[in-house]
């Protein structure tokens, strides 16, 4: 099936968005704690006023379109310092994040236009045509935009791998599995 | 007597041969560090012998302020961007928020580094979480509470620890109304 070719002037309530997830490190002196189950990092959600994410499908996540993001997604890891593994991405549709009442959030299409416009745009890693952001209302702190943005992932969202990382461990694939069990049994109780 | 107070300071009662006395532990993190006792889930005790302290904080409090010392980074690190470690400032400010409110919070938090070099601290309750994050000039606090979004910044000065004190405790009782409502209400 052809990869699926976003609007690049908005994002559709029936779209897929996804925020990339990577790996935090533990605080030194508390390696001994455990993350509660469904639970995701706070980290991955802190950015600015407006919070980076990705389009992963016009409906579902699509496999062609996580193919063309993970290499991109991969690369900002490792431009980070320290560098980061990526993890895949926390995914939930546009309407679960419009219709959130906590705080209105605004989702805008904003494609990022490659560094090297010679090359094949599906090969330019600069560039990512799937890229849209969320805000929330002027003057809102980030902070809480992270947290309110945590909060609806943990309850609405699930989780997607990358089609074309190395595959997983079987003991990674069974806590994926467990921890998207857990997110939509917490769904279907609400 | 006068229980001597100031600001960031942290106290505690020891009972010693000669009857009671208060003992100021420093502001100064290395002199925490001291004073800390070894971790330990020890619960209440009811017979109190001479040296032995009296404990008026959560049961895990010891534990998050063995956690927070030893994120400590060593003399001269930078810690800038590395969330493994914890700024000095920062952690001076978590130990003593957690003194200061450790049995007006919910639960045993989970606690790491955020990005900006605060400290995220997560509660787990039955039905959800409430997470602090605590910098050096402010405590933010969110919570959902039947699905009421709940979400304070508040700042610090020497003397609002009291309040901040307040202010957590009125989100926990809610935490812990909304969960038994909720419960209830499935029978």
């Amino acid at each position: 099936m052809a990869k699926w070719v976003p609007n690049a002037e908005e994002v559709g309530p029936g779209e897929t968005v996804g925020r990339r997830l990577f790996d935090q490190p533990s605080l030194v002196g508390a390696t001994d704690q455990k993350a509660a189950l469904r639970s995701l990092d706070y980290r991955n959600f802190e950015d600015d006023r407006e919070v980076s994410l990705d389009r992963l499908g016009k409906g579902n996540p699509e496999k062609a379109v996580m193919r063309y993001l993970t290499p991109r997604a991969e690369a900002a890891g490792r431009a980070r310092k320290p560098s980061r593994t990526f993890d895949g991405w926390t995914a939930i549709t546009v309407k679960k994040l419009a219709e959130h009442k906590g705080m209105k959030l605004t989702i805008a299409a904003s494609p990022i236009v490659g560094q090297n416009p010679a090359e094949d745009a599906d090969k330019d890693i600069s560039a990512n045509k799937f890229h849209c952001h969320v805000s929330g209302p002027d003057g809102s702190e980030p902070y809480f935009l992270a947290l309110h943005l945590q909060m609806l992932f943990e309850r609405h969202g699930t989780l997607e791998m990358s089609p074309n990382s190395s595959p997983p461990s079987l003991l990674k694939k069974a806590l994926l599995g467990i921890i998207g069990i857990f997110m939509r049994l917490a769904e279907k109780s609400r | 007597m006068t229980i001597p107070t100031a600001p960031a300071m942290t106290a505690e009662i020891l009972l010693s041969e000669t009857g009671t006395s208060w003992i100021k532990t420093s502001t100064v993190l290395r002199k925490l560090q001291q004073d800390v006792p070894p971790a330990t889930h020890a619960g209440s005790s009811t017979g109190i012998s001479p040296g032995e302290s009296l404990s008026f904080d959560a049961e895990w409090l010891n534990v998050v302020e063995q956690r927070i010392l030893a994120s400590l980074p060593p003399e001269g690190y930078s810690v800038k961007g590395d969330t493994a470690w914890l700024q000095p400032d920062v952690a001076s400010a978590a130990l003593d928020f957690f003194k200061r409110t450790s049995t007006a919070l919910p639960s045993e938090p989970y606690i790491y580094s955020s990005q900006a070099g605060d400290l995220v601290a997560e509660f787990p309750v039955t039905h959800g979480k409430m997470t602090c994050i605590i910098s050096s000039k402010f405590v933010l606090v969110f919570a959902v509470v039947n699905d009421e979004v709940v979400q304070k910044k508040l700042l610090r000065t020497p003397t609002s620890l009291d309040s901040i004190r307040s202010e957590i405790q009125a989100v926990t009782q809610l935490l812990n109304a909304g969960t038994n409502g909720k419960v209830g209400s499935k029978r």
